[in-house]
């Protein structure tokens, strides 16, 4: 699996990876803004970004991006569907169907495009996301007409077989049980998706799908998939590296411009019901050893201004060893061995979590306890000056060391362009984390983060004693100024409320329905009511 | 530390190819029938226009690449400083390297991997480890110590105006450390539970732990490589006197390695370095013995049971010469067409024809010193496991017995030599790679030799070095996963161990060989979950 998402290390976590795994940067040499050395209130940095942007006559969206650093470059084409367009019981079909797309088409049979790009140095992946579906090659300098050319021969004339769709089946089927039901945690990680996102099919269901729904896939769906939504009106190619831009776009002409439109209809707007109340759920996992807890709440979309400050916040909760969570539940109490806090940025609702992996001993109530607490003080008293000041310059070393990969420039730029229309929104980004304040910080987790519009999943192993360690008691979460935890709820040292799950306007997650929560896991069970 | 949703949360939504998918090497190709998808441009052609397929487009003219060049100085001290300007971006990652490593743990498995944690936590000089961190972090960068076999690697990236605060930090870490007793305590029962987790939910782990126990096994003693990782108890027997002494032995002058990669020059690096590394310690640090290992008279299986695990981790390991020999490129060769990436033989047949994994690979490890392991891998639903392991096994000896084709050795070199360049295009990985060749004791321009090298591996060359040291009737083979279903598939291939990692690895139960046991298990009953 790629680690493309994860790979930038503990910094911005939902920006490098969501939204952008690292900017591209033209970086013929430093950007003089950036040679400036920012202190909190200093005007913010600001990135001078080399980007064309190019649409051709056939609807494609191409985005260059020279940098000469590496005598290599990279070549991403991301089209514009990802498990957000399923239909419910087609749950993981977006990405099963991205493993159809290695699998041969007219001038490039099953096995070439491999054979092709390693044979002449390079790399090559794919992934799919709710929003999208990408799929890039890193390779010499000298290969680039070849990558576009392979590309371009997808594109325009997939060539695939039902015994390949078959194999990539089981193929995939083998990606779910060595990511979700052979590994710890995984289901809880679903089931939070879940319930975060109930009423809203884009996102309530995970990219990977359910293994009922994978069983049940068709390859004549393919056909279907593929007209609907690989074309070049519904993609954005981006190239970025070390090449001549004229010569790269009469490269991106030659071969693209005789692609046809497909004319694809967009994904008509679902209305994202507001959670009203919180919600839980227990997952009895066979693979865990220890508890955990993991906390969602909705954020939102990608274009909205409070993105930044929630990411400092992220950063402030959970990003390096001295973070407050890390501070408190790992260093001072031990009662975690690793916890974290990210914003996974999406087009539409984004996702903000805590996840706690806890001590075999620690109490499960303790660690909500603390994790609430910083929450609220984060909302009522904000992050010191010197705390702030440390998120800005991490925030700042994640962005400037996120750009060095062509690939992973190339990425980004094409989110930028699918999702808020123009790669050039990149630049300016890290003047805009950089000039997150103490106030913003304050007002995103109290808007954002607050007790009414969590959910928590609580995990324990399989054959942990009968019941949780700790009773999930039925405990009213009350709102009030400020968005803080209800008194009542501290009271009755509950830190999240049972009938949170009944409350008005809050259904449990769909029973029955395909898709609408994992298969293939008996102890994936929502909380019993 | 922020991994632990990203991975998943992350890992989950992004499902992806991985490593690409189809076979290259045609050998393996059957016919297929294929079934044209596109919907927008049927108009009926003649068969001959259809099957007229374009040929790729030429290479342009290839540019060379070099990684920069490296400056060396020795401070006042010993230390050695390596210094190489990469002006791209104004960052610079610093490496801090103390070769030993966990080859140098002696009859304490862990102790150079706990060592390593308390620097990073336990403080140094006047600082309580919480303030250091804290001053790290303010820098922008995050420290971290890796354990390998061969060094303590201590890294850390910043931005350009940062690098003389961060070497002044580093020196302290390395050099003043407070080692106390009461921070490792902390450490300890958090790696020690890290380690417990892994027993019960990793299996690659425990197949790891197993694999190189038995691959660098020795009569009489212990061999430095032969600890993967250590296990809860291992853990629990260090001592903050066994973490000074160490460090009292291993983190000298002389023995240490500070490198600078990125944009800074030279001269004010090494004023830095200078200011920040005033150990003037002579010591010298003891030569680990080392006695290269025989492999098994036959091949040994191992399982370690996982209950209840849906999928299987098989591993299949030999040794093969050593990094320094002659033979280590067209080792390197063989192992690439094994399994190296997309084209190898394990990814297109295993998982592209077989469909019975998404992960399934092959690489050599690269050691210091004597032979190196080549490791096979696949990980596979439970109930197919035998016939993963037996696809694996016939792969493996395929590999020992004949040469590959000129094709399959055509791919793997260009693959090898070409995608140098990508893979150093960040200066984190260029200065990982200064480290990697001063650890293997090779020069700092090895590897443009080395890349015309492997461009002169013939396929005979490359069947040759894989049959003499690529034999399965030698091999180990560890498997982790649900005994009770797939104890009975591995029977098929010879004496089954079955061990418990979450009590030490304590031998279960011996599994007699069946040469007509089932590679599979039973189809589920219909309507049954699929596991």
């Amino acid at each position: 699996m790629t680690t493309l998402r994860t790979s930038i290390g503990p910094a911005l976590a939902g920006l490098l990876g969501a939204v952008a795994v690292s900017l591209g940067l033209a970086l013929a040499g430093p950007s003089p803004a950036l040679a400036q050395e920012p202190k909190a209130g200093d005007a913010p940095a600001d990135l001078s970004l080399a980007i064309q942007r190019v649409t051709l006559d056939n609807g494609l969206r191409v985005v260059l991006n020279v940098d000469r650093t590496s005598p290599s470059v990279a070549v991403a084409v991301t089209y514009n569907v990802g498990s957000r367009n399923e239909q419910r019981g087609r749950s993981g079909f977006a990405h099963l169907f991205e493993h159809m797309m290695f699998q041969g088409s007219k001038n490039a049979p099953r096995g070439e495009h491999l054979r092709l790009i390693s044979g002449h140095g390079g790399i090559l992946d794919g992934n799919t996301t709710p929003d999208r579906t990408s799929y890039f090659e890193s390779v010499p300098a000298n290969e680039l007409a070849l990558a576009l050319w392979l590309e371009a021969d997808r594109m325009k004339s997939l060539d695939v077989s039902a015994e390949s769709f078959e194999t990539q089946r089981r193929v995939v089927q083998e990606e779910y049980r060595q990511g979700v039901s052979n590994a710890a945690y995984a289901q809880s990680a679903i089931r939070l998706e879940e319930l975060v996102f109930q009423g809203y099919w884009p996102y309530e269901h995970n990219t990977i799908g359910s293994m009922a729904d994978l069983d049940g896939a068709r390859f004549e769906w393919a056909r279907d998939f593929f007209a609907a939504h690989y074309g070049p009106d519904t993609a954005v190619l981006t190239v970025s590296g070390d090449f001549q831009a004229e010569e790269a776009l009469a490269l991106v002409r030659k071969y693209f411009d005789g692609v046809p439109r497909i004319g694809a209809a967009e994904l008509g707007d679902t209305p994202f019901p507001e959670q009203t109340s919180q919600r839980t759920a227990v997952v009895k996992d066979d693979s865990a050893r220890a508890p955990g807890v993991l906390y969602g709440w909705p954020t939102p979309p990608m274009a909205h201004a409070d993105r930044h400050a929630l990411e400092i916040a992220a950063l402030l909760l959970g990003d390096g060893e001295t973070s407050r969570l890390r501070q408190l539940l790992v260093r001072d109490r031990a009662l975690a061995q690793g916890v974290s806090a990210a914003l996974e940025v999406r087009r539409g609702p984004g996702l903000f979590t805590i996840d706690a992996r806890l001590t075999a001993d620690a109490r499960v109530g303790d660690v909500e306890r603390l994790i609430e607490g910083e929450i609220r003080a984060l909302s009522t008293r904000g992050p010191s000056d010197a705390e702030l000041a440390r998120a800005r310059r991490r925030a700042r070393a994640a962005f400037v060391f996120g750009l060095q990969r062509n690939v992973a420039r190339a990425l980004s730029l094409s989110e930028y362009e699918l999702f808020l229309g123009d790669a050039r929104r990149i630049n300016g980004e890290l003047g805009r984390y950089l000039a997150v304040t103490k106030q913003d910080v304050q007002r995103v987790a109290r808007e954002h983060l607050g007790p009414l519009r969590r959910t928590i999943v609580e995990t324990y192993p399989s054959d942990a004693p009968a019941g949780p360690p700790r009773a999930l008691k039925a405990a009213p979460v009350a709102a009030h100024p400020g968005g803080g935890r209800g008194d009542a709820a501290k009271k009755a040292g509950a830190p999240h409320g049972k009938k949170g799950d009944k409350a008005a306007g809050d259904k449990p997650a769909p029973k029955g329905k395909a898709g609408a929560k994992p298969k293939g896991k008996a102890g994936a069970k929502p909380k019993k009511k | 530390m922020s991994k632990i949703a990203r991975s998943l949360l992350a890992a989950l939504a992004a499902a992806t190819l991985s490593a690409g998918c189809a076979p290259a090497a045609s050998y393996e190709l059957r016919p297929i029938e294929n079934v044209a998808i596109p919907v927008r441009d049927t108009a009926p052609k003649p068969r001959a226009q259809v099957e007229a397929r374009e040929s790729p487009p030429p290479s342009g003219p290839a540019r060379p690449y070099r990684l920069p060049t490296v400056t060396w100085a020795e401070l006042p001290g010993g230390v050695r400083l390596g210094t190489a300007v990469s002006r791209a971006l104004p960052i610079v990652e610093v490496r801090v390297v103390v070769p030993g490593g966990a080859s140098a743990d002696g009859e304490r498995p862990g102790r150079a991997a706990l060592t390593g944690e308390l620097l990073k936590e336990g403080g140094a000089g006047g600082l309580p480890g919480r303030e250091l961190l804290s001053r790290i972090e303010a820098l922008g960068g995050t420290l971290s110590v890796n354990t390998s076999r061969d060094a303590t690697v201590l890294s850390l990236g910043v931005t350009r105006e940062h690098l003389a605060d961060a070497l002044a930090l580093l020196g302290s870490v390395v050099q003043r450390p407070r080692l106390d007793a009461g921070e490792l305590n902390k450490i300890k029962k958090r790696e020690i539970e890290r380690a417990q987790d892994s027993a019960r939910t990793d299996g690659r782990w425990g197949a790891l732990i197993t694999l190189y126990r038995d691959l660098y096994a020795l009569p009489s003693e212990r061999h430095p490589y032969a600890s993967y990782a250590a296990t809860p108890a291992e853990l629990a027997r260090i001592t903050a006197a066994d973490c000074r002494a160490f460090h009292e032995r291993q983190f000298v002058p002389k023995n240490t390695l500070v490198i600078v990669v990125g944009d800074a020059a030279p001269e004010a690096a090494r004023a830095a370095a200078e200011k920040a590394f005033t150990d003037r310690r002579a010591a010298e640090v003891p030569a680990i013995p080392f006695t290269d290992p025989l492999p098994p008279e036959s091949m040994k299986i191992t399982l370690i049971d996982r209950p209840k695990s849906t999928q299987s981790d098989i591993f299949i390991g030999v040794l093969g010469p050593s990094r320094a020999d002659r033979d280590w490129a067209a080792f390197a060769v063989a192992g690439q067409v094994l399994g190296g990436g997309p084209t190898g033989r394990l990814f297109a047949d295993v998982r592209e024809q077989k469909g019975l994994a998404y992960a399934a690979s092959s690489h050599p490890v690269e050691v210091a010193r004597g032979p190196a392991p080549l490791l096979a891998f696949a990980g596979t639903q439970t109930g197919k496991t035998g016939l993963a392991l037996q696809a694996l096994l016939e792969h493996t000896a395929r590999l020992g017995s004949t040469a590959p084709g000129s094709e399959e050795v055509e791919v793997a070199t260009r693959y090898l030599v070409d995608a140098f360049a990508i893979r150093m295009e960040t200066v984190g990985a260029v200065a990982d790679r200064i480290v990697q060749l001063r650890l293997l004791n090779l020069p700092d321009d090895y590897d443009d030799g080395y890349r015309k090298e492997l461009r002169d591996i013939t396929p005979a060359l490359s069947g040759k070095v894989a049959g003499e040291y690529v034999r399965p009737g030698h091999a180990i083979v560890a498997v982790a996963g649900d005994a009770a279903v797939i104890g009975p598939m591995l029977s098929r291939f010879g004496e089954v161990k079955v061990v418990d990692p979450t009590r030490e690895f304590e031998r279960e139960r011996t599994i007699p060989a069946d040469p007509g046991a089932a590679l599979e298990a039973p189809a589920a009953a219909p309507g049954a979950v699929p596991r």
